[in-house]
């Protein structure tokens, strides 16, 4: 991927791209759009024929047979009518049903490409502008890069069609329409630059309303909002923000006013000389009344076919910006998952080596030559002031995001150039912010579906984490579904258990390195207590990383690194840091300090 | 609530229904439905006037009269079709599109803001839960009021239409009705007869549709089935949307990207087959159409017909042809359009109905009109008496026969376990729920007395799951457009924030966070706490309660807090509950609960004697560590 922020593709290409994904996914929209192409084009130029039908019958004055043929005239239009309708709405239906898929799939694509994408760079800005464009109901790209593609077809069929008919009138008048349709042009145009100027400020406009909206609806909000007597500050806000928008829509539409202006006197100086040009005709014989009506009708509807397909190319034009994030978003490398395994790297427990890692997001340097060595079985605590880049310093680690510079070593072997796949399978981490997922406890704990979870190991872990009793008093299985996301009686768990639950799943994984982020800091004294004893427990044999505000756990660890801006300040026993009298046993004292003055 | 779009409803309901929709949005803006029956009614007149000047062009041609006499009507049709065409969009632009935007802008916008206008205790409540979840449903497929505008300018529309029809084909339908033909007669019914027919069927087809797209592909199978296929794709992506992408980080971690795909696309597949939803779906949306589009080539067929037999009659002249048959198929279409989008206002009035209960949810509190007195030396006294409390929906007493008096100007903390009852005493105190037992009481009053808005102007609160808004930080600190500039700069200067603040280009007007600017500031979680703790300062409460304050800052940042807390208190009364003891060091007063009881209370000292009490075993897990 180039550092380019704004990807394109040409148009063509995407139209292939998603013509193709909706055929694959859905076949029979391959003959419905068969059937609107020839319905499209073809209904229109019969609405226009028709009543020079009627007419030529009525002038004919064969009672019997006018109405005889202008019946089989009307029934072929009622059937055009019935089946183009009924194939319009099933179109929609299936593109937009497609329209949801693609949703899907983005979102599960960004489960598969390298972590670093989701979190920080270039790429996290293309898969956020795919994933907000798509959210847009049937205006969105996703749709709209099958309609308007198909309607252009339409569009484009009826426009040759006219020319036919125009033409055997006379050529002259296909040359006044195509110069009046490239004037008219030249507004459409005008029209769209106008609107995209003021594209910006309706997306910034968007912006503050969403964010206002969602505000309002975050029931998290609810206890701040009401103590603080908030409202009456939103809704001053609201009341600035829908006054700008306000004016902002009016501003836009006075250029429309004026555009509109322009095309209904292009409209006004075409129909005028077409009126002149045909009553001319008829009344020097050159054409029937019949053929006066048809030929009327198309030119007036000639020009709005121009009208139509200009403005399809320039939505297309749109469209296609966005659906160049959205494809891009699709073709983001993925990680490997395929690739030879040392056998070493598995040797346990594991030596753990930084060298020389630079690493920085964005402007901001996180980490400059950085040198670690974590040895076989050793277990580490991590300390530090908020932002010194313990957590960054785990994801290094772990593969989830990759050092600019340098390398880090497991068991002397350089993970960048492991497959993913097997690299994070050496890895039990407890994160910060975790989440449990709406599906089964079994699956939460293996990461697998039901059918692969392991339930022996599952239970055990459980037991470790001490939540075994617990969930057999409650009557909860493997298959009980978690949260109450989609099942009401969905099981949902306390502050404490949820941690003992996280737990359970680094046990369950049973990687070779073991690490925690922080998951003491909800929890009351005796339940963080608890998880420092089982900590120590499960850490035996296996090389461990422990991050930690409470300094208590230092306690358990062979040896305390202490980290600031980015670099290993102070390491060492707790003994010996303290010995040492720096940053680690001033943090120390002040948080001692209260339970030592007994 | 009436679920079910294809059952049958009483007509008074669904007028009221339509009424109720019609009322609100009135409300808001008159404009949105007088200006656009306007531009109708002028869009009408422009299209009974081309029927009838088209009409005598032709007839002007038949009788071969000179151009210059041709040319008059044509100049006058141009004309009229081009000052009818920009009066309407002038009326469009300037004012209908702006207008209704708005209107939809605010109709969603207090649906959204009804979340912090009703009761605290009705926002977690079950019934709103359901409600809104009916809302959401109720609003998928492309609802909401963009519909209801559609409907009342289709049927308005049919009506002006109906009209100038009516008076362009007068003419005919005289002959028609003064024909005395039986066969013509029976022939209009039958016609009708059809097309009401159609119509019917179209609108019944439309509500088993709907009703269709609303169902749950899965409700109609048993809980272990739809377990077993149920898909979450929904959940996944509302979150990598809202920016959410931590749990991406564990299915990396651990590999869960198979699962992931098991319940996002594979399950949907799974659904389908099972259940061949979308399938039906796309049948039934198929059958709607061809229904409508019989309809519509069936007026067209029987305007040009009728018409077309009475001018090979010899009824009228054939340049009339034309003008006959569109009028005909005018006033088929208009009645044809009025019952079909009666019908489809109805149904959409009836999905709306949701959202307007949403809207107009009372609250259920006692709302006290006392006003709280106010006194310069802060000199208030809060008694709980007796207080039991279960919240909503749950069996469980939170808080058991709890009675505390706090003491005025000191500092008090509440400590114990998880669930013990901390918080909820805390959001009792604020009267954001009201015990269904005892009382509580301010200066000897129950508090449910007092002005709600009065009374809350006594606390300032820190919560433990505090939000700040992505406006700018002066505002954030003052909750108010209205910054009084030195009191915020104090305030984030006593909360420790003085070199950040100084490191920002726009000082009190920087954006927090990027969600609606791109040059807002990112703040960590620590930042985040001391900006809520300037706000609390800002306030200027008598009362400043801290819940667990300080859990995501580190040991040094902690020590700045708690050390400069004392003098940023002053002679308020403060009530803090955190789960590092440590800070009950600070207090006078320290007040342990368990399990929604006052177990135990007193100083430091002599809470620590008491070697059986839950206070010693808290601080004990703690301490153990430090000495």
């Amino acid at each position: 991927m180039n550092t380019d922020s704004q990807p394109h593709y040409p148009i063509l290409s995407n139209i292939v791209y998603f013509y193709k994904y909706a055929y694959r996914e859905y076949p029979q929209l391959a003959l419905y759009h068969l059937i609107l192409f020839a319905g499209d084009s073809l209904l229109p130029f019969f609405d226009i024929l028709m009543p020079g039908i009627v007419l030529q019958m009525a002038e004919q004055g064969n009672l019997i047979k006018g109405l005889g043929i202008i019946a089989a005239a009307g029934l072929i239009l009622l059937l055009f009518h019935s089946i183009v309708k009924q194939f319009t709405w099933k179109t929609y239906f299936w593109e937009n049903t497609l329209r949801v898929l693609l949703i899907g799939d983005a979102v599960l694509k960004g489960t598969k490409c390298l972590y670093k994408y989701v979190e920080y760079g270039e790429e996290k800005k293309i898969s956020r502008h795919a994933y907000q464009n798509m959210l847009q109901g049937d205006s969105g790209f996703n749709y709209q890069m099958l309609r308007l593609p198909r309607e252009l077809t339409a569009h484009l069929i009826c426009f040759f069609l006219y020319s036919t008919v125009l033409s055997i009138l006379s050529p002259w008048m296909i040359l006044l329409m195509l110069v009046l349709s490239i004037i008219n042009y030249g507004i459409l145009r005008l029209r769209n630059y106008w609107e995209l100027s003021l594209k910006e400020q309706f997306a910034q406009s968007n912006r503050e309303i969403d964010y206002l909206n969602k505000t309002f609806q975050n029931t998290q909000m609810a206890k701040d909002i009401r103590v603080f007597s908030m409202n009456h500050w939103l809704m001053t806000f609201r009341k600035s923000i829908f006054h700008k928008r306000l004016q902002l829509e009016k501003k836009n539409n006075r250029k429309r006013i004026l555009t509109d202006f322009m095309q209904q006197t292009l409209t006004l100086l075409r129909n005028g000389l077409a009126y002149g040009y045909l009553i001319y005709a008829v009344l020097q014989g050159e054409i029937s009344m019949a053929g006066f009506l048809v030929y009327f009708g198309a030119i007036t509807g000639f020009s709005d076919f121009v009208t139509k397909i200009v403005s399809i190319c320039s939505s297309l034009k749109l469209q296609n910006v966005k659906a160049s994030y959205f494809r891009a978003h699709m073709e983001l490398p993925e990680i490997h998952t395929e690739g030879e395994i040392p056998p070493d790297l598995l040797k346990q427990p594991a030596e753990i080596e930084f060298l020389d890692v630079s690493f920085s997001y964005g402007d901001q340097k996180v980490y400059e030559h950085f040198n670690l060595k974590i040895h076989p079985g050793e277990k580490v605590a991590l300390l530090g002031t908020n932002g010194a880049g313990k957590t960054t310093l785990v994801k290094l680690l772990c593969g989830l995001y990759e050092p600019d510079e340098g390398k880090i070593l497991i068991n002397g072997i350089d993970i960048a150039t492991l497959p993913k796949k097997e690299l994070y399978h050496l890895f039990s981490v407890v994160f910060q912010e975790s989440t449990v997922l709406p599906y089964p406890v079994g699956c939460n704990l293996s990461y697998r579906r039901l059918s692969e979870t392991d339930e022996d190991k599952a239970w055990s872990a459980l037991r470790q984490a001490g939540l075994e009793s617990v969930f057999r008093e409650k009557g909860v299985g493997l298959d009980t579904f978690m949260t109450n996301t989609s099942f009401e009686d969905g099981l949902t768990l306390s502050g404490g258990q949820l941690q003992r639950f996280l737990l359970a799943r680094a046990l369950y994984k049973n990687g070779n390195i073991l690490i925690l982020d922080e998951p003491t800091s909800a929890l009351d004294p005796i339940a963080e207590s608890e998880i420092y004893q089982e900590y120590v427990d499960i850490s035996q044999g296996r090389t461990s990383l422990f991050i930690s505000h409470r300094l208590a756990s230092t306690k358990f660890s062979d040896r305390i690194l202490f980290m600031e801006h980015g670099k290993v300040t102070e390491e060492g026993t707790h003994d010996e840091l303290m010995a040492l009298g720096g940053s680690y046993a001033h943090m120390f004292e002040v948080q001692s300090h209260y339970y030592t003055q007994m | 609530m009436q679920n079910d779009l294809t059952s049958k409803i009483p007509l008074r309901e669904n007028m009221k229904n339509i009424k109720n929709i019609f009322s609100y949005t009135y409300k808001i803006d008159k404009s949105a439905y007088f200006l656009p029956a306007l531009k109708i009614l002028l869009n009408a007149i422009k299209n009974a006037l081309s029927l009838v000047l088209s009409a005598q062009i032709l007839e002007m041609i038949y009788q071969n009269s000179p151009m210059e006499e041709i040319i008059r009507p044509v100049i006058l049709l141009l004309a009229m079709n081009f000052l009818l065409t920009m009066a309407a969009s002038v009326l469009q632009e300037e004012w209908i599109g702006p207008i209704r935007a708005n209107v939809r802008r605010t109709f969603d916008g207090n649906l959204a803001a009804k979340f912090q206008r009703m009761d605290y205790s009705l926002v977690d409540s079950p019934y709103v839960k359901k409600l809104y979840e009916r809302i959401q449903t109720d609003n998928t497929w492309g609802s909401g009021m963009t519909n209801i505008f559609w409907d009342f300018d289709a049927i308005m529309g049919a009506i002006c239409n109906l009209v100038c029809s009516f008076t362009v084909a007068f003419p005919i339908l005289k002959i028609i009705f003064t024909s005395h033909s039986l066969q013509m007669y029976l022939g209009l019914v039958i016609l009708f007869c059809v097309l009401w027919l159609l119509t019917l069927a179209a609108a019944k087809t439309e509500a088993i549709y709907h009703q269709q797209l609303l169902n749950n592909p899965m409700d109609e199978y048993p809980p272990e089935v739809m377990k077993e296929y149920i898909s979450f794709s929904w959940t996944w992506i509302m979150r990598c949307l809202g920016g959410e992408y931590h749990f991406i980080k564990d299915i990396h971690l651990y590999d869960g990207h198979d699962l992931m795909k098991k319940y996002t696309s594979e399950n949907r597949r799974e659904q389908e087959n099972l259940t061949c939803w979308s399938a039906k779906s796309g049948k039934l949306g198929g059958r709607l159409g061809l229904l409508r589009g019989s309809t519509d080539g069936l007026m067209l067929l029987a305007g040009y017909f009728i018409s077309a037999a009475y001018a090979l009659l010899g009824t009228f002249p054939i340049g009339s042809v034309i003008k006959f048959a569109g009028s005909i198929t005018g006033i088929f279409r208009s009645l044809q359009s009025i019952d079909a989008n009666y019908r489809s206002i109805s149904l959409n009035a009836r999905k709306q109905a949701s959202t307007l209960e949403m809207l107009q949810i009372s609250d259920e509190m006692y709302k006290g009109k006392l006003p709280v007195e106010k006194r310069m030396d802060n000199r208030y006294e809060i008694e709980f008496r007796h207080v039991s409390f279960k919240y909503p929906g749950t069996n469980q007493y939170a808080l058991k026969d709890f009675s505390l008096k706090l003491r005025i100007g000191e500092r008090m903390a509440i400590v114990g376990m998880n669930g013990s009852g901390k918080t909820t005493m805390i959001k009792l105190l604020c009267r954001l729920y009201d015990p269904q037992e005892g009382q509580i009481l301010l200066n000897g009053v129950d508090i449910r007395k007092f002005a709600q808005d009065e009374y809350i102007n006594l606390f300032s609160v820190v919560f433990q799951d505090f939000k700040l808004l992505s406006l700018p930080l002066g505002q954030n600190v003052a909750c108010s457009m209205d910054v009084d500039q030195s009191l915020a700069l104090e305030s984030l200067r006593q909360a420790g924030l003085a070199q950040r603040l100084g490191s920002l280009a726009h000082g009190l007007d920087t954006y927090l966070y990027q969600d609606i600017r791109d040059d807002g500031v990112e703040i960590s979680g620590g930042e985040a706490q001391k900006i809520a703790i300037a706000r609390a300062l800002y306030k200027n409460a008598p009362f400043v309660l801290l819940d667990e304050p300080t859990a995501s800052l580190d040991p040094l940042s902690e020590y700045e807090i708690y050390s400069s807390f004392d003098s940023m208190v002053g002679d308020k009364t403060a009530i803090y509950i955190s789960h590092r003891l440590s800070s009950c060091r600070f207090c006078d007063d320290i007040v342990v609960l368990h399990e929604g009881r006052l177990v135990q209370r007193g100083s430091h000292e002599t809470l620590l004697k008491e070697e059986k009490g839950k206070y010693y075993q808290l601080w004990n897990a703690q301490a153990q560590y430090y000495t």
